[in-house]
C-alpha cells in the first residue's frame, strides 16, 4: 500500500483488498483512517508524527475494519519515500506500507501477553508478600492484585478462626458493598461453599437483572482451612481459564503466606512468652514467702495477661494471698468478692472447682446477663457487676501431686479475650508456679515449726534464789534467714552453784533447733553430775560427735558457787564472756579455750576467777559483735564500749543490743547473771 | 539561529526535559509541549518560523532524550506530574510570561498548570484539545471505554511481539545497536512504562472541569477531520473556556505542527499580534 503522508490511500494491492473483502480499486482514494477500528485509531495517531519525520517503521500494529465486521489484524512496517516532483512543485513525500496480516498470530501473542502479565502480576505478589507481615497485610495485597487482575468489582479476603469467628482482613468494593463489620449474604456463600467442598467454586447470579460473576477461592494453611477469598465480577462470561489460574495461583500464594504469618506469630508469642515465663520464675527465686511470690505472680498476669487476677491458696485463708487489678480503685471490690465466693465450687467462674477437678476452668465469653443466674447476693452481684468479667480462665495449682491452691485471670475492660489454645500457655505458668509456691509454703512451715521448736527450748529461767539475779533474752535473726542454732540456759547444779551456758550450733532449720535440743539435754544432764565445768565440757565434746548437726558446735559454759563468789568457766569456740565488776572496766575473759565441740580429743579446760559483789557476768552468741564488715575485735571493743558506758542491761540485756548497732541478720542469745549483795551476805 | 546547550545551564529540570532554547532572551517566550507519541522534534518546524521570538522545546519525562531515570510512575500517573514539570522548567529558565502552546493531551497538561499558577503563562495555545476522550452521559469524547482499551492493547501487543521478535536479535548482535533504536523511533520513546502509563493517563484523564478555571486567553485550533479530537470537542473545549478564541484549520488529521507547519505557526502568530 501507498499513502500520502496524511492518510489518503494512493495504491493498494489486491491482496490487501482481498483480506478486506473489498474490491481493490475501492480501496484508492480513501484515508486510512476511514479502514481503522476506532482503537486502532488512536494507535495509528499515535505513530503518525514519526511517519510524518519520515522515521521507518518496522512491525507496527494495523488494526482494519474488514467488509465483514471483522478486525484484520496486519503488522505494517513503512518507509517515507519523496516521489520526483510533479510540474507544479516539489517533491511529493509519499509512505510505502508493507503488511503482514497476523489476526491468527495476533490471539497467540494476546494469549502470551496475558500468560506474561498473570507471570509479573504473580512475581509482584510475591515481593509484596515478602514483606506483609500481618493478616490484614497479606489480605490487603493479595485482594489489590487479584481485584485488579480480573478487573473485580467487589472481593474479600476473610478468615475463618477455630471458634468459626469471621475476621475480614480485606475488603474492596466499587460501589461500596457492605460494611465490613455487618454480615453479607456473598461472604456466607463463600464461607459455605469452601467449608462444604473445600475446593474453589465459580457461579453465576442475578442481581438486580444482571448477571455477577462470583468465585470463592479457598485458603488451606497446614492446620486446615484458614479462610477464603471472594470475588465478584459484574459480566456476563465465566472467569475463563487464564483468570482461574491466576485466582488459584494467588490464592495458594494466599495460604502460604497467611500459614507463614502464622507459624512466624506463633513462634514470636512463643518466644515472647518463655521469656516472660522465665523472667517471672527469677523474681519469684528471689522472693521466698509464699505471699510475696503470690502478688508477684499477680502482678505478672496483670494487665498483659489479665485485666485482673487472683492466686488463692486455700491453707492460707480465703482471702486471696496475691491479687491484681489492672484498676487499683476496683481491687478492694475483688478482694471481697473473691474471699466471699472463695469455696463456692457450684459456681461457673469458680476455682474451687479447678481445684477440685485440677482441670484449668475456661469461659471464653461471659455474657454479663448471667451473673444473676450464679446465686448471689445483691452485693455480691454489684461487685460483680462492677468487675465485668467477659472471659475466664481459673487454673489449679498443682506441685508434687498436691493442690496448692488456684489462680484465677480474667479480662473486663479490654476487648481481649482467652481462646482455647491460650490455656496450654497459661498452665504452663501455674505449674511453674505451683511449685514456686508450694516450695515458699513448705519452707514457711519449716520455719515455723523450728521456731516454735526454738521457742519451747529457750528456758523461761526462774531460779529463786535471791544472791543472783539473772537476766535472758533472745532476739531471733532477720525473718529471711534460716532459723538459728543459738541457745541458752540457767540452772541450779547444786544448792550453791549456778549453771550458765550458752551455745551455738552451726546450721539452721528443723535439723539444727533437734540438735539443739539434744546438746542443751546432755549438757545439763551433765552438769548435775557434779563434775565440774571441765569434766562437763569433755563429756559434751565426745557426746556431740553423736549427734547429726552438733558437731562443730560452739557453747560456753560457767559456774558461779554462790558460797564463795567464785566462777569457773570454760569455752568451747564460742566468744568470750565478759565480766563488769563495780568500779572495773569490763573485762573479756579469755581463759580456758578449746577447739569447737567434736573436733578435737584434746580435754577441755576449765578456769576459776573470784566474782566481787555486785558483778555481773554477761555470756552471748556472736550475733550481739557479728557485723559485715567489721572485725571480731572492733565488735568485741565496740561491746565493752558500751558496757563501759552504761550499766542498766543487767536486768534486761535487750537494751544491749539497742546499744550495739542494730541491722543484725543473726540470731542474737544473752544471758547475765548479777551476784546480788545481800543483807545476809553484808551480815556474814 | 543558536541552538543553547541545555546542560550549559545546569538546572535539574532542563537536564531532565532535554530542553532546548532558541532565540534573543529579550524577546516573548514560546514554550511548545508535545503530545502523546512523539517527542519535541514534533514541533520543529513550527517553532523554526517563530525566529523572532525566544522558543523553548522540551520533552516530557518518558520520550524523546528526556531523562528516563526520571520517571515516577507515582507522579506521572495524573497529568498534574506533567504541569509541575512545565512550571519548573518556567521557574528554572526563568521565562517572563511565556506563551504555551501544547498539541493534544499538552494542551490539558498547559491548562492544569495554568490552573495551578494562574499568573505564568501569558496565554494558552491548544492544538488539537480534547478534556476527555471517553463518552460519557451527554458528554461526547469521541470513543467508547472499549476503543480505549482496544488501542491501549494494541500498544502492548506491539511492544511485546516487538519484544518477542527483537529482544533475540539484539542480545545477539550488540555491535548493532540500531536495533535498538528502532523501539526508540517506533515508540519515541525509550521506555515502556512510561509510554504506556502516559497513554493510560492522555486517554483516561477527563479534565473537563478545569476548563472554566482557565483564566489566560486562550486559543482553541481545530484541526479537520481530526480523528482523536473531533470538532465537536474542539467546540466543546472552546466553549467551556472563559473567553476563548476558536479557529478551525484546514489542516487535516491530528497534527498540524507536521502536516501543516506554516498554517499552524501562521494561526498562532495571528493570535498572539
Amino acid at each position: 500500500m501507498i499513502s500520502s503522508v496524511d492518510g489518503t490511500i494512493l495504491w493498494a494491492n489486491r491482496t490487501l483488498a482481498d483480506w478486506l473483502g473489498v474490491p481493490g480499486q475501492e480501496l484508492a482514494g480513501k484515508s486510512v483512517h476511514s479502514l481503522l477500528t476506532p482503537g486502532g485509531r488512536i494507535h495509528y495517531e499515535s505513530i503518525v508524527p514519526s511517519l510524518a519525520l519520515g522515521l521507518p517503521m518496522h512491525n507496527v500494529s494495523l488494526d482494519l475494519k474488514k467488509e465483514d465486521g471483522l478486525t484484520l489484524h496486519l503488522l505494517a512496517s513503512t518507509t517515507l519515500v519523496h516521489r520526483p516532483p510533479d510540474a507544479d512543485g516539489g517533491p511529493i513525500p509519499e509512505v510505502r506500507w508493507v503488511c503482514i496480516d497476523v489476526t491468527g498470530r495476533r490471539s497467540q501473542e494476546r494469549d502470551l501477553l496475558v500468560s506474561q502479565r498473570r507471570l509479573s502480576r504473580l512475581q509482584n505478589l510475591s515481593t509484596e508478600l515478602v514483606s506483609a507481615v500481618t493478616d490484614e497485610e497479606i489480605g490487603f495485597v493479595v485482594l489489590a492484585q487479584l481485584v485488579d487482575g480480573v478487573k473485580a468489582d467487589r472481593g474479600a479476603v476473610m478468615t475463618l478462626g477455630d471458634d468459626g469467628v469471621r475476621s475480614v482482613l480485606a475488603m474492596h468494593s466499587a460501589p461500596p458493598m457492605t460494611n465490613p463489620k455487618t454480615p453479607d449474604h456473598r461472604l456466607d456463600w463463600a464461607e459455605e461453599t469452601v467449608q462444604r467442598s473445600g475446593q474453589p467454586a465459580f457461579e453465576a447470579v442475578s442481581v438486580e437483572g444482571e448477571t455477577h460473576q462470583l468465585a470463592a477461592l479457598p485458603l488451606h494453611g497446614s492446620d486446615g482451612l484458614l479462610g477464603v477469598v471472594l470475588l465478584e465480577l459484574r459480566r456476563e462470561r465465566m472467569h475463563d481459564e487464564e483468570e482461574k489460574s491466576l485466582l488459584l495461583a494467588a490464592s495458594q500464594m494466599c495460604e502460604q503466606a497467611l500459614d507463614r504469618a502464622r507459624l512466624l506469630n506463633r513462634h514470636r508469642r512463643d518466644a515472647q512468652r518463655s521469656t516472660a515465663l522465665s523472667g517471672l520464675l527469677h523474681r519469684l527465686e528471689e522472693e521466698t514467702t509464699l505471699a510475696g511470690r503470690s502478688q508477684l505472680i499477680a502482678d505478672f498476669l496483670v494487665p498483659d495477661h489479665a485485666d485482673y487476677a487472683t492466686v488463692e491458696i486455700p491453707a492460707s485463708g480465703r482471702e486471696p494471698i496475691g491479687l491484681r487489678h489492672c484498676q487499683p480503685e476496683l481491687e478492694s471490690v475483688l478482694r471481697t468478692l473473691r474471699t466471699e465466693v472463695a469455696i463456692r465450687s457450684e459456681l461457673p467462674f469458680s476455682l474451687a472447682a479447678s481445684r477440685e477437678t485440677r482441670q484449668p476452668q475456661h469461659m471464653q465469653n461471659i455474657d454479663p446477663a448471667v451473673y444473676e443466674d450464679y446465686g448471689l447476693d445483691n452485693d455480691q452481684l454489684e461487685a460483680l457487676r462492677r468487675l465485668a468479667p467477659h472471659s475466664y480462665i481459673g487454673l489449679p495449682l498443682v506441685a508434687r501431686n498436691t493442690v496448692v491452691g488456684s489462680v484465677l485471670l480474667a479480662f473486663s475492660n479490654s476487648d481481649r479475650i482467652y481462646e482455647p489454645g491460650d490455656i496450654p500457655f497459661y498452665q504452663q505458668i501455674a505449674d511453674a508456679c505451683a511449685l514456686s509456691l508450694e516450695n515458699a509454703r513448705l519452707y514457711e512451715h519449716e520455719r515455723d515449726t523450728a521456731r516454735q521448736l526454738q521457742d519451747a527450748l529457750m528456758p523461761r529461767v526462774s531460779l529463786g534464789d535471791p544472791r543472783i539475779s539473772v537476766g535472758t533474752f533472745y532476739l531471733a535473726g532477720n525473718e529471711l534467714n534460716q532459723i538459728g542454732g543459738d541457745w541458752y540456759d540457767a540452772f541450779m547444779v547444786s544448792e550453791d552453784c549456778l549453771g550458765l551456758v550458752v551455745g551455738d550450733i552451726v546450721g539452721g532449720g528443723i535439723e539444727a533447733a533437734t540438735a539443739m535440743a539434744q546438746v542443751q539435754t546432755a549438757l545439763h544432764a551433765y552438769a548435775l553430775e557434779r563434775g565440774g565445768v571441765a569434766l562437763t565440757l569433755d563429756k559434751l565434746n565426745r557426746y556431740v560427735t553423736t549427734v547429726p548437726g552438733a558437731v562443730a558446735s560452739s557453747v560456753v559454759y560457767a559456774e558461779i558457787d554462790l558460797s564463795t563468789n567464785t566462777m569457773a568457766y570454760g569455752s568451747a569456740g564460742h566468744p568470750p564472756p565478759v565480766l563488769i565488776s563495780p568500779g572495773n572496766s569490763p573485762e573479756l575473759l579469755w581463759g580456758a579455750r578449746t577447739a569447737l565441740l567434736g573436733i578435737s580429743d584434746i580435754p577441755p579446760e576449765e578456769k576459776v576467777i573470784s566474782l566481787p559483789t555486785g558483778s555481773t557476768v554477761l555470756l552471748y552468741t556472736d550475733g550481739l559483735i557479728e557485723r559485715r564488715g567489721r572485725t571480731l575485735d572492733d565488735g568485741l571493743q565496740s561491746l565493752l564500749d558500751v558496757i563501759a558506758e552504761n550499766d542498766e542491761f543487767a536486768d534486761r540485756p535487750e537494751l544491749l543490743t539497742q546499744m550495739l548497732d542494730s541491722g543484725n541478720d543473726d540470731d542474737i542469745c544473752l544471758i547475765a547473771a548479777t551476784l546480788v549483795p545481800t543483807q545476809v551476805d553484808a551480815t556474814r | 539561529m543558536l541552538g543553547i546547550s541545555p546542560y550549559a545551564l545546569g538546572v535539574d529540570s532542563i537536564q531532565r526535559h532535554a530542553v532546548t532554547v532558541a532565540g534573543s532572551p529579550d524577546t516573548r517566550p514560546l514554550l511548545f509541549a508535545h503530545g502523546f507519541g512523539c517527542d519535541q522534534s514534533m514541533w520543529a518546524p513550527v517553532a523554526s518560523q517563530f525566529t523572532d521570538y525566544r522558543t523553548i522545546l522540551f520533552d516530557l519525562v518518558g520520550f524523546g532524550q528526556s531523562d528516563i531515570a526520571s520517571f515516577d510512575a507515582k507522579k506521572y500517573s495524573s497529568l498534574e506530574g506533567h504541569a509541575d514539570d512545565v512550571i519548573e522548567i518556567c521557574h528554572d529558565l526563568a521565562l517572563e510570561k511565556p506563551v504555551f502552546v501544547g498539541h493534544s493531551v499538552s494542551s490539558m497538561i498547559g491548562a492544569v498548570a495554568s490552573i495551578k499558577e494562574p499568573t505564568l503563562f501569558s496565554a494558552l495555545v491548544m492544538v488539537g484539545p480534547s478534556p476527555c476522550y471517553i463518552d460519557e452521559g451527554e458528554y461526547l469524547g469521541g470513543f467508547a471505554r472499549s476503543d480505549i482499551d482496544e488501542m491501549l492493547e494494541a500498544l502492548e501487543v506491539d511492544f511485546f511481539a516487538w519484544s518477542q521478535n527483537m529482544a533475540p536479535v539484539i542480545a545477539g548482535n550488540p555491535e548493532r545497536p540500531e536495533y535498538g533504536e528502532q523501539l526508540t523511533q517506533m515508540f519515541c520513546q525509550s521506555d515502556f512504562d512510561a509510554a504506556r502509563l502516559f497513554a493510560r493517563v492522555t486517554f483516561m484523564s477527563d479534565n473537563r472541569s478545569d476548563l472554566p478555571r482557565i483564566s489566560v486567553p486562550t486559543l482553541v485550533m481545530q484541526c479537520s477531520e481530526d480523528p482523536i479530537a473531533p470538532s465537536f470537542v474542539g467546540e466543546y473545549v472552546h466553549e467551556e473556556v472563559p473567553g476563548s478564541r476558536f479557529v478551525h484549520l484546514e489542516a487535516r488529521g491530528h497534527t498540524p505542527n507536521l502536516t501543516a507547519p506554516r498554517e499552524t505557526a501562521e494561526v498562532i502568530r495571528a493570535f498572539l499580534e
